[in-house]
Parts: structure tokens; sequence; C-alpha cells
């Protein structure tokens, strides 16, 4: 039995099938506890002392202590790992129905369900306490992004962290990245902070200058090898182009000579059918996993665009490929495709060369039929940095004695910046030490420097916020670690140089001046770090794709759609943050962010392109607010269906803040429709499972919550009949009606919304303590209910607006403390 | 520093490897053996590897009925058969802090731990292999490897990514890229020994003046408070013992091999290929160990998340997808061939390991292999009666060819018609006491770790030794 409550794991709900789901009715005791409705719930009260005192002090009570339990002494201390554990057992035995034993008296399903929504309040309780422990220094790793943002602004120089040769990946608890007691250090990330350490500062520092490439691949590089004098022979040599049809691709393979930004320019047009999809080019790395670029291209034919680009690759050899990604028929394998000789050109009458309706690429009057591309060159030049000496080495080193009182110099005015707050004397002399034994190991002054600079780069000063001293249990930060919650915060990467003059003033931490820079820190570019690193760990828009939703079931399915589904929901937070409106159009909008893609998904028409911009929603369009974009809506799906337990516990997890306790292990499955019975939806299935009181009794307060989403399909789609594969005759229709606990009754998800859009207040609480969990690295406890209460009473004076609400978290006093 | 660096070595030339199937003697197996080593333990090296099941399987299938010498495989594990005098498979037993913990059962499986229990957000302890590795490691270039199908750590109590957990129970990033892992194993540094020697020097005088910083604020911090400081200081002091290790082996030059050899870990090969990249990574691990790069290996051949879809066979549903069946007899068939499909590759892996001499033994007599997972039946999360083989290691004292059955003596037969009575014997213990930590345990004792107990076992199991 645990006590975590992580997605998918330790709750056992998350990872089921769909079809599992009301076998888990039974388990889910625990839930609605703390949700607005549950007080009118109509079972009679039972304290959770007299049912323990009634069912179970018997066996595990002064007398007997069956399987050395003994409750009536165990302490309440929720928070203490041990005694937790026991409780956690005690309650997974109630709420499976093992205990009490068959021949002693048995408590009645709603009892039962009380008590073990008490335990599981009383453990989760306990969880966040121990979660959120503070010592006296606390260190708070960096992510993976946060670490590459930093190095960027600390050298200059870009970090590929997650390539094969960057870092590991971090854990996250709950969709977030960032919670320190959960991020940890194993000698395999020693290794890895060492190689990147070594990596970037020898790319900011070259010791001797990076080679230069200069490529450009044109048509005959691209596809017409070695027939370039033929093309000339038929004198199409100017005008022969590369067509790529939907799924083909040309190869970019290149020996990349230093490790730096490169950057690409490919002239292309892309054509589009008028009722179909843009081409969308893409260029992907193999090696490293990584697309170095994509877009959706839309340019006549005769008017090539050039796309222009930078990406950052490490040295050596790089399989590139360019690719048409569009649906329809491939023309691979392409056997006889391209006959040398033949010249693809989109010259009219061209008596030399194919033309595009020649391929059935277009129709006669040069209308498209499918999506294709037509590539003319590819260029690749870099690295962009200039050569030795480079910028930084102008910044970092300068010219000077090249002895150990420079070295001290360059190196207190690094660690000042790695460690974000002035560097100690002592910490400056163990560095200068170093380079003082590298250069006694015969090493030059800018070498022994550089090994200097690597070692700040593996310390824990600049690997770990910091926050706390040795001498007394602070309560407050000091502005430096004010400057860098704020930083990380808000830009996911250390202070700039105005942050860092207020700590030096010793102002930051004044309400005038936190104000003043949190406006400006909102404005500028790196606050979309935050815009997009927030939602999408609150969201947990990480989990989609976990479950890649079956291919021949949703062959519409693809990565763009993918990437659209997760952009549409940052964007939509970016709109709702940039022009400070209410939590409440997170749970209801009349308005959407679309590109073209997802506008295509949802059926919405006239929108083109691949930028999203704002959309007014129609009521027919069935869209509008966070909890009916295609994101949530598949993100809780398992790829082959929609799982409305899930969803139900999505909204309690993250609209709510209230993850429900995990079910006991070994439930019974439900079984599949037997053969000849007519077709059922899962709501039909769940509901012939109601029949155990048990299950009933904690269900129905998770399961109407997902059930109202019935007519989105496991990829969000909006449908009226659910698509049933087991059983007879025609497919259900889908009913999304359902009440809350309470009794207020809604008859589809935009009914629900408006309910829980009345209730305001509670959304909102949960909003802030998440967003005080990403800001504070930690979770929220007990005793940060006050501080939480203020803030939540403060926003609803300014109605629940979410630029203001960011705005009083800084400056409350919950953000200063440690 | 260590005294490894005064040690002297036998080997002073290029080896050269050639082939990987037949059975080719292993020159290199004697040759890179310190001597000091040599004299102290008999020169007999002793491997472990363990291999997980994601998801567990179609337990009604999986489970053989018979106990003792003439039980039949059942379906999915035939392809064991021509193995039998080399592996023991054993029913009934469980983690007793595994129950309930549905798919955190792969944080555990080497572990043991009752991970609710032990404090913090999440604690884990350190896993068996890690153990032995201690004990290995001053024999290898590297002291353990770690692979997975997927990278990284994964997220401990959610999705985890690797089997592996260190001292302090902090989970060691595992390896995906079977090229990576070949790279790193057999790929030559740039520069020549002197090079390489001051590279060394300049890392340990890194991790060396970090480390200092550090451990003056852990003095100045006294008792308590420095969990996160401690985990950063000894996984740094770990960096620093490996880099002298490194250091240590710079003299004696790493197998060549034949490109006929290398060129199979430089390829990319996807994992929609499943065939096909299993056996690559079995390739890998019989590789690293016949040329004892290393001697203790992990693999997590899927996550819980994401055992691998087997699209040559038809099956294009992952693990996890064919576990939660549901009871559709379908989607059961399916889970059953891939299970038969899973086995046959482990199969493989035991061939390889059968056809490399190793001296006087074959390489598998000297190499445990544990196959199994944390699940058994996965539709319910039943962490009981866990799918578990020993394979190899006869000349390390196992012996094998009977089917232990610890459900057997208190359920009378097997009755898989009955499939909820199966169940249940695959999510709660029939035998309380059939921990597999007494598996675990019997390992680390073959192996030569000093262990009277790990974590809740009760007693190596004696039907093995």
């Amino acid at each position: 039995m645990t006590v975590n409550n992580n997605p998918f794991g330790r709750v056992n709900l998350a990872c089921v099938t769909l079809r599992t789901i009301p076998s888990l009715i039974g388990s889910m005791a625990a839930l609605f506890g703390v949700l607005p409705w549950n007080h009118l719930l109509a079972a009679p009260a039972i304290t959770e002392r007299a049912f323990l005192g009634q069912y179970c002090f018997r066996c595990h009570g002064e007398k007997k202590q069956k399987g050395n339990l003994r409750l009536d002494t165990l302490p309440r201390d929720f928070s203490a790992p041990l005694t937790a554990g026991h409780w956690a057992d005690a309650m997974e035995r109630i709420s499976s129905g093992e205990m009490p034993p068959e021949q002693e008296p048995k408590p009645t399903a709603d009892e039962a369900a009380r008590v073990v929504e008490w335990i599981a309040g009383q453990l989760k309780q306990g969880e966040t306490t121990r979660l959120a422990k503070r010592e006296r220094i606390s260190f708070h790793k960096l992510t993976r992004e946060e670490y590459a943002n930093t190095i960027r602004d600390l050298l200059g120089v870009n970090f590929d962290a997650t390539d094969p040769t960057g870092l590991p990946e971090d854990p996250n608890w709950q969709g977030f990245e960032r919670i320190g007691s959960v991020l940890s250090v194993s000698p395999a990330h020693v290794e890895k902070y060492f190689a990147a350490a070594e990596s970037v500062v020898n790319e900011a520092l070259p010791s001797t200058a990076p080679k230069k490439l200069s490529q450009r691949r044109d048509v005959f590089d691209l596809r017409y090898h070695g027939q370039r004098q033929a093309a000339e022979k038929l004198g199409v040599a100017d005008t022969a182009r590369v067509e790529l049809w939907p799924h083909d691709g040309v190869d970019l393979g290149t020996e990349f000579p230093a490790s730096g930004d490169y950057r690409m320019r490919i002239k292309v047009s892309g054509m589009k059918p008028p009722k179909g999809r843009a081409p969308h080019v893409s260029v992907y790395a193999k090696g490293l996993d990584r697309m170095l670029f994509e877009n959706d291209v839309v340019t006549p034919e005769a008017q090539p665009a050039t796309l222009e680009f930078t990406f950052h690759l490490p040295a050596g050899y790089q399989d590139i490929r360019l690719t048409c990604e569009a649906p329809g028929p491939s023309n691979l394998p392409r056997h006889g495709r391209y006959d040398r000789g033949r010249f693809f050109t989109t010259i009219k009458d061209s008596p030399t060369g194919r033309q595009p309706w020649q391929y059935k690429l277009s129709d006669e009057d040069g209308v498209p039929i499918r999506p294709f591309l037509i590539v003319d060159f590819v260029e690749v030049e870099g690295p962009l940095q200039s050569s030795r000496p480079t910028p930084q080495q102008h910044r970092l080193i300068s010219s000077g004695s090249e002895n150990l009182a420079q070295a001290r110099e360059i190196l207190a005015r690094f660690a000042g910046q790695a460690f974000r707050r002035p560097a100690r004397a002592d910490e400056v002399e163990r560095l200068v030490k170093l380079v003082d034994g590298e250069i006694k190991n015969g090493e030059k002054f800018e070498a022994a420097v550089k090994t200097a600079l690597v070692a700040t780069l593996c310390a824990k000063d600049f690997l770990y916020l910091v926050e706390g001293s040795v001498d007394r249990a602070k309560t407050h930060l000091n502005d430096w670690e004010l400057a860098s919650r704020l930083s990380y915060f808000l830009w996911s990467t250390m202070p700039d140089a105005r942050l860092f003059d207020l700590a030096r003033s010793n102002v930051l931490h004044q309400a005038a001046f936190l104000r003043n820079e949190a406006a400006r820190m909102l404005a500028d570019p790196k606050a979309e770090r935050f815009t997009s690193g927030f939602p999408k760990q609150w969201l947990q828009l990480k989990k989609l794709g976990i479950f890649v939703p079956d291919k021949s079931l949703y062959p519409d399915y693809d990565a763009h759609l993918e990437k659209s589904m997760i952009a549409e929901s940052i964007q939509f937070f970016r709109e709702v943050l940039v022009n400070n409106l209410s939590t409440r159009e997170l749970l209801d909008s009349d308005w959407a962010m679309l590109n073209a893609r997802l506008a295509e998904h949802y059926g919405i028409p006239s929108v083109e392109g691949d930028a999203f911009r704002r959309v007014a929603l129609r009521s027919e369009d069935h869209r509008g607010g966070l909890l009916t974009q295609a994101a949530v809506l598949t993100l809780t799906s398992d790829g082959r269906r929609h799982r409305p337990v899930h969803r139900g516990k999505w909204i309690l997890e993250s609209i709510l803040n209230k993850a429900p306790p995990p079910p006991p292990a070994n439930v019974k499955p439900i079984e599949p429709t037997p053969a000849g019975q007519p077709k059922a939806t899962l709501r039909m299935k769940l509901e012939a499972h109601e029949s155990d009181p048990i299950c009933a009794a904690c269900h129905r307060k998770i399961d109407p919550l997902g059930l109202a989403f019935d007519n989105y399909d496991a990829i969000g789609r909006w449908r009226t009949e659910e698509t049933v594969h087991d059983g007879n005759g025609a497919n259900p229709r889908v009913d999304a009606s359902g009440a809350l606990p309470d009794g207020r009754r809604f008859g589809d998800a935009a009914e629900l919304k408006r309910l829980l859009v009345a209730d305001a207040d509670k959304v909102a609480a949960a909003f802030l303590d998440k967003l005080a969990t990403y800001a504070l690295r930690r979770t929220m406890t007990l005793d940060d209910r006050p501080a939480l209460g203020a803030l939540v009473a403060r926003a609803k004076t300014c109605d629940y607006r979410v630029a203001d609400m960011v705005q009083e978290l800084i400056v409350s006093e919950l953000f200063q403390s440690r | 520093m260590s005294n490894i660096l005064t040690r002297s070595w036998r080997l002073n030339r290029r080896h050269f490897l050639r082939g990987l199937g037949a059975s080719v003697a292993l020159p290199l197996l004697d040759c890179m053996r310190p001597l000091r080593a040599l004299a102290a333990e008999g020169a007999k090296p002793r491997r472990a590897v363990f291999v997980y099941i994601p998801n567990g399987v179609n337990v009604l299938t999986w489970q053989i009925t018979k106990a003792g010498r003439d039980y039949e495989f059942s379906a999915p594990m035939r392809p064991l058969e021509k193995h039998r005098p080399n592996l023991t498979p054993i029913s009934g037993l469980h983690h007793p802090g595994g129950m309930g913990t549905a798919h955190v059962c792969g944080d555990l499986w080497l572990t043991g731990a009752r991970l609710s229990q032990e404090g913090g957000p999440y604690h884990n302890s350190v896993s068996c292999d890690q153990l032995m590795a201690e004990v290995t490691s001053v024999h290898t270039r590297f002291s353990s490897l770690e692979l997975s199908l997927a990278g990284g750590t994964g997220t401990p109590g959610n999705v985890i990514n690797t089997l592996s957990w260190s001292p302090d129970g902090v989970p060691l990033p595992a390896e995906e890229n079977p090229r990576n892992v070949f790279n790193r194993l057999f790929g030559e540094e740039q520069g020549g020994v002197d090079v390489r020697r001051r590279n060394l020097n300049r890392r340990h005088s890194v991790l060396d003046a970090v480390l200092e910083e550090a451990r003056s604020l852990r003095r100045d911090l006294g008792g308590d408070d420095r969990t996160k400081l401690d985990e950063y200081l000894t996984a740094v002091r770990e960096v620093e013992v490996r880099t002298e290790r490194l250091d240590a082996w710079l003299n004696v030059p790493k197998p060549k091999l034949d490109p006929s050899v290398s060129g199979r870990f430089q390829r990319d090969v996807s994992k929609s290929q499943a065939g096909e990249y299993y056996r690559t990574m079995y390739d890998l691990i019989v590789l690293a160990l016949r040329t004892d790069m290393t001697r203790v290996i992990t693999y997590m051949s899927g996550t819980e998340g994401n055992g691998l879809a087997i699209p040559e066979i038809g099956i294009t549903q992952t693990r996890h997808e064919l576990s939660h069946h549901n009871g559709d007899p379908e989607i059961m068939a399916r889970l059953s061939k891939s299970d038969a499909f899973i086995t046959e590759q482990f199969a493989y892996f035991l061939d390889q390991l059968t056809a490399v001499r190793d001296g006087e033994d074959s390489l598998l007599d000297r190499t445990m292999v544990l196959f199994g997972s944390g699940m058994s039946y996965g539709h319910s999360h039943g962490n009981a009666n866990l799918p578990t083989i020993l394979a190899g290691g006869r000349a390390l004292g196992f012996k094998h060819g009977q089917h232990i059955d610890y459900n057997l003596p208190k359920i009378g037969s097997y009755d898989l018609a009955n499939a909820s009575g199966h169940y249940g014997i695959c999510g709660k213990p029939v035998n309380d006491k059939a921990h597999l930590t007494n598996l675990l345990l019997t390992m680390l004792q073959k192996m030569e770790v000093n262990a009277e107990k790990f974590v809740d076992s009760l007693g190596p199991v004696s039907e093995l030794i």
C-alpha cells in the first residue's frame, strides 16, 4: 500500500484501461471529503474513532494485536513514514472489504467509505508535509531545461540538454518537474554534468579557432546526382527542381566541424490542395532524435519561400533528413519514379522537364491534388559564433598579466554569476588553487582557468538553488535567494543584471520593487518559459503521447497534431495571462487559440496557417476553456478509448486540486460484453457495476465529472455516438448527463463547465496552490493554508484575474518565505 | 589515489575479437584481469544479469502446473525447453513491500523496499545488483551497466526506467541506445595514454575541488539536515572513484573488435523491429560480459509504461495495453503471444551465453541470469506469484532442473480454468514466507557478497544450492 498519489503508478487508477474502470469503483472511497458539495452527502456521520472502536479494536486493540497491528494506540502522526504505512495498510484492507473479516460485524458501505476517506485525507496531508520539509539549507536542483537556460545566459552557449549527450530527464511529481525533494543526483548525473561543463566551456572559450562550414546543396546534390551536364544539354539545368511527395524526403547528412550554432536556409514552395492539408516541412536529426525545424509551408509554385532557421549541434556527422510531412498516397517505394535523365520543373510547357500535372500532383489547371513540396536548394553555414577570441573570451578572460591575481579576479566574477550571489573568498581560493595546480601541471593560463570554470559549473552552488544558512533556521529568503526564486519562477533561468543590482542594494524584497520587477519580467520574452512551462507541468501535458493513439483507429493523429494540441493549451493559458483574464475563462470561454491543423481537427472552418490565433467560438463548436481542449481529452485517454474515470480524476487533480486516493490491489475486472449482446457504451458498463454499493459510494463522486465529456473521443473529437467494437447492432448514442453529489444536475460538458464556473472560488484556490508549487518548488502544506487563503481572498477582489494573481503571489509573504 | 594504480597488468598488446555467435574462445577474459585479483579469487569471474518483463504475463497460460523435476513448460515458456538443465522456474514468490504497488513494482523489483514506509516523499534502497557491483567492480573497467527500453531514470514511483538503485536509494539512469552503450564500452578516446591520463587527472582535480567545498559545508551542518547535500557528495565521490578506476585501466588497451562485430552496434535499430532490437541488446550484453567490461548488468526490457508492441507478429499494442485485457479472449491471446515472443528472445540470449566458452565452462555457467517481473496479473495489478526464472550460474554453485513451487503445498493443484481463482493467487501471496528477496539473497551470496540477509529475506532458497 502506498501513500503517494502519483498519476501513473501508486494510484492504480491512472493506468488501467478504460474498460476496467468500473472494477475500481470499490476502491475510490476517499475522494470528495474535501469538495464543496461533500457535506451534502446523505450518509449518517460516523466518526473515525467510533468506526475503529466498533469494527477494529476487538482484534487490533488492547487485548489482541492480530497481525502485530494495534490501532487504538497507533499514533495519528501521518507525516511519520512508518506510522503512515500502517494507516495506509489499514485503509487498503478496509477499502477492499478484506477487513473486518467475514465472521465479524460489517460496516455499511457508507461507513467504510467515510473512514477510508478520512485516512486518505490524513495520508495526503502527511505526504505533502514530508515533501515540503524544510531543511536548514535546502538544495533545489536545476531541471535540465533550467540548466540549459542558465548556461546560455552565463556563457552565451546553447547546450542541448535533451540530446543523448545531454542530461538525464528529470522525474516529475504530479506533472511538476521542479520539486526539490523529488529531483535526485546519481554518479551518472555528475559524469554528465562534468562532460556538459567541459563542452560548454570549450565552446565558449575555444583553444583554437573552430573550422567553419559553408555548404549549398542544389538540386543536383539533392537528387539528380551527376546529371548536371545532362540537364544542361536539355536546357533545364537552371529550372530543374525537386518535388517531394507526402512522406518523401531528401537526405541532408553533414559533417559538422565544431559544436556550435548553425544556420540552415531552404528555398521551397509548398503546394496545398484547396480542401486538403498544407504540406509540412520537417528537418529531423535522427541520431539526436531532435526536430531541428518544422512548419507548414504554403507558397505559390513560382514564388518559393526561403525558410531560415538556426539550431545548435555537437561536432561530428549528423544524419539529417528534410521530409514533406503530409497525409496522402506516397509514391514510395519509388522504383522508376525518378528516372535518370528526367527533371522535374514548374516551367509551363517545358518540352524537356516533367511538370506537376504529369506526376498527378496537380490537375491540368495546375491546382494541387495532394500536398507536396518543391525544393530548390538547402544551405548550411556555421558555427555562427565569431572566431577566437570569442566575445566570451573578451568578457571572461580579457588580457592581463596571466597570474594568479588575474585568475582570482576572473573566478570571483564568474562564480558570483554562476552561484547567483557574491562568491565567498574561501570559495574563490579553492578555484584559484585549482588554477595553480593546473599551471604546475604544465597547462597554459587560459587552459588552467577553463578547468576552474568547469569546476564552478560542477559545484553544488551552481547545480542547485541553495536557500538558507548554517547559522540559524531562517524563515525568509535574502535578496539574492529572492532574485533567483523570482527569476527561475518567471524565466526558468538565472537573474539578470538588474535583479542582481536590486539584490546587491538589498531592496528587491520591498513590495514596490518586486511589483515593478514582476511586471518587467512578465513583459520580457524570457517569460515565455513561464507561459509554456507552467501550463505544461500544471496540466500534466507531458502525459500526452505516453499512450500513442492507435494508428488504425485514429489515422489522423500524428506528431504535428500532437504538437498543435500541446501548443493550444499553452497558447490558451498565455492569452489568459497576457490579457489578465479571470480563472473563469480557464473553465469556459467563447474563444479558442487555434491553428489550421487543430481547427480542422475540431471542424472549425476558416483558420489558415500554422500560427495560433484567437478564434471566436460558436456554441455548435462545443469548445471553450481548458476542459474540452484536445490535449486534455487525449492525455486522459488510453490511445484506444476515452477513459471517463481518468478524465474525472484529472479534473479533480488539476482543476480542483483534490487527488483521489489509491484503489486497492486486485480488484475484479469487469467482463467484456458477451457475444450476441447489443453494443454498450462505456457508461452503460460502468452503470452495470454500480450494483456494488461499495463501488457506487465513491465512484459516483468521480465518474460524473469524466462522463460529462463522453461526447469527445480518445483524441478529443466531438461525437454523438460512441464507436463500440464488441457486441451487435448500431453504435449507441452518447449520454453525457449526470449529477454532482450535491444534486446539481447537468446535461452535458457545457453545463458542467457552468457549474464549475459557479464554484470559481474553489477553482481559483486550486490554481493558486499549483502556481505556488511551481514558484516555490515544493508542495503546499497545512502551514501554508492561511497564506494561500489570504491570497485567494485578495484574488477575489480582482475577479481572479490571472496576471494579478501572479503579481500578488510574488509580493506575498509566502513567496519570500523559505 | 587508490593503490590500483600500482598494479601491473598482464595485458600489453592489442587483442582481436572476431565473430559473435559461434563458440569463440575468450582470450580477453584472463589477460585483462589484474594479477592481484587472480591470486585472490582463483581467477574465476562471477557474473549476474537481471532482465525485467514489464506488466506481468497472461498468468492463465504462463503458469507451470507441476512442481519438481518432471514439470512441463507452459506454452509461452516452451522456447526455454532446450535450456531446461540450466534453469529453474519459480512460482509463488512476492515482495511483501510490493503488494498493491501496481506499476511501482518495477522500482522495487531488485530492491525489495517497502517504499511507503521509508520516509521522505519517496525513498528506495539499494538494489541487489549494486551490492554485487561493489564486489566485482575492482576487476572490471565499468562497475555495472544499466540498460533499458527507455533511457534515464524515468519517474520514481510512477514509471521507472531503471532497475538499479545506489546505496542511497538514488535511481541510476539507464541507457537505451545500443550504439551509445557500445561506444561507451569500446569506443577509443582521443589522444594517447598521456593525453587521456592528463584529462582524467584534470577531472579528478575538479571533482576534488567541488568535493572539498561541499564537505566543508557538510561539516558545518553537523548531524542532520543534509539529505540532498549527502546525495550530491556521494555521487561526486563515486565519480572520483570511477575516475581512478579509468586511470588504472589506461594502460590496458580496450579490446579491438572486428568491424563485423562493431558494425552491428553502429546502425540504428528501430524499436518497431522488436525482435531485432531485443537481440541487439542481448548481443551487447554478451559482448560486454565476454570482454569482461563489466560483470553486473540490469536490463529493463520494457518499462511498466511501455513494453514493446511487436508488429512483426501482428501485435500493435504495448504490453501495458495488452495486460489490461479486461478478460477479452482476443487480447489475452495476444498477451500470451507477446509472452512467448519475449521468452523466445530470452532463450536466444541464453543460446548466446551458452555458445561462448569461458575456460572450462560456458559463459552461462559463470553468469547467473534472473528473468522476471514485479507483476503477475497485470489487469488488476496483481503483485504476487511473480513470474520468475533463474538461469545459468551452474559453475557458481546453482542446481537447476526443477520447478520450485511455493503455492502447490498449500493449494494442492492449479485450476487454471477457474480464472478468478488463479487471479486471486496472483493478487495475494499463498505462502507468506515465499519472499523474492530469498532468491535475491541466494544470488548475492553466490556472487560472494557478504550478506546474511537482504531486506526482508528469510534465508536462501535451499533447492537451488
